[in-house]
């Protein structure tokens, strides 16, 4: 990505969601938030995440040839039942970080 | 009843009900920082992006998706996803703001974040509270935005001198996994995640990221069809 295409996306984006965390505060109440429209944005940061996280950890390939190359893959799903598990973004990254550094090492 | 506060209370109460949930934040910020450097991003610009965008999910997002060199477009798309939900608390939180002028308006529309909205609509919605709601709002988002900009620069700070040999640039996947899973609230929102997940894989191949979108979509489509048939189920 170009310098200017960078500055550009960056900027389109700040001003988009300065509008959209506007949307009511910039305006006054002078339209309201119909409830199908909020039953639909329960799911996006659901399914936003998934759809970017799935395809990088599963065509990722390592160096730990006993799994074929899916360390990645396999530290991700221990990564992501303490995710659920504690909610702690913190355990989730040591979780993931150590289970990988652990088949690197003994694989 | 407890007494009306001052404006000046109002606003460092505010202010004060995000110290509880920083250890929340500080450590998010700075892995928001350091994940932004492991993708490639100059620290300048990551810098930039902090202060402009004010939006961790999102931050880290599109640091990922310019490491993957994908479309302006997409990008774009992606952020604006992820942070419609800006539009939800915005929608919530203004009828108990009252009056405000242009600038207050704007600095609050830079401002408002998770955290900020979630400390005052719990305030905001207990009977006799003493607090003046703008300001205490004005108090809740200010403190969060410099708990945020300050862990995200250390963040940067440290991120480059983290070697590439630690394999940190895991830490990107990582993080959205651990933002994932609070979203997964229920039977219809893991079904979004699983269907949005396994769509996003068969369609990698296509170009500019356009499997991203495909499988955010399907995943939103599946999970709200799937909602939508268990409410009339239990009527």
């Amino acid at each position: 990505m170009s310098n200017t295409t960078f500055w550009l996306v960056i900027s389109a984006i700040g001003i988009a969601t300065i509008l959209m965390r506007g949307s009511f505060i910039l305006t006054g109440e002078r339209f309201k938030l119909s409830d199908k429209f909020g039953e639909i944005l329960r799911f996006i940061p659901a399914s936003v995440l998934a759809a970017l996280v799935a395809p990088a950890i599963f065509y990722h390939n390592g160096m730990v040839e006993a799994l074929h190359g899916k360390e990645r893959l396999l530290a991700s799903l221990f990564a992501l039942i303490v995710a659920y598990k504690t909610q702690n973004i913190f355990y989730t990254i040591l979780t993931g970080m150590g289970t990988l550094y652990l088949l690197q090492y003994f694989l | 009843m407890s007494k009306p506060r001052t404006i000046k209370e109002s606003f460092f109460t505010g202010a004060r009900t995000i110290i509880p949930v920083i250890p929340g934040i500080l450590p998010f910020g700075m892995l928001t920082g350091v994940v932004t450097i492991a993708t490639g991003i100059s620290p300048l610009k990551a810098i930039f992006m902090t202060f402009f965008m004010f939006a961790g999910a999102a931050q880290v997002s599109v640091a990922q998706l310019m490491s993957e060199n994908a479309s302006a477009v997409i990008i774009i798309a992606t952020a604006i996803m992820i942070n419609l939900r800006f539009v939800m608390y915005s929608a919530s939180i203004t009828p108990y703001l009252g009056k405000m002028n242009r600038l207050q308006r704007l600095f609050i529309s830079y401002t408002l974040s998770d955290q900020a909205y979630a400390v005052s609509i719990v305030e905001f919605t207990k009977k006799n509270s003493p607090y003046q709601k703008f300001p205490f709002f004005l108090g809740a988002c200010t403190s969060m935005y410099v708990t945020w900009i300050l862990s995200t620069i250390s963040g940067i700070f440290f991120g480059s001198l983290i070697p590439d040999a630690w394999s940190f640039d895991f830490a990107v996947p990582l993080t959205f996994l651990a933002l994932l899973a609070p979203n997964i609230t229920d039977r219809p929102a893991a079904l979004a995640a699983v269907v949005s997940a396994a769509i996003a894989i068969l369609t990698a191949s296509l170009p500019y990221n356009m499997g991203l979108m495909i499988g955010a979509l399907s995943g939103i489509f599946v999970g709200y069809v799937s909602s939508k048939r268990k409410d009339t189920s239990h009527e």
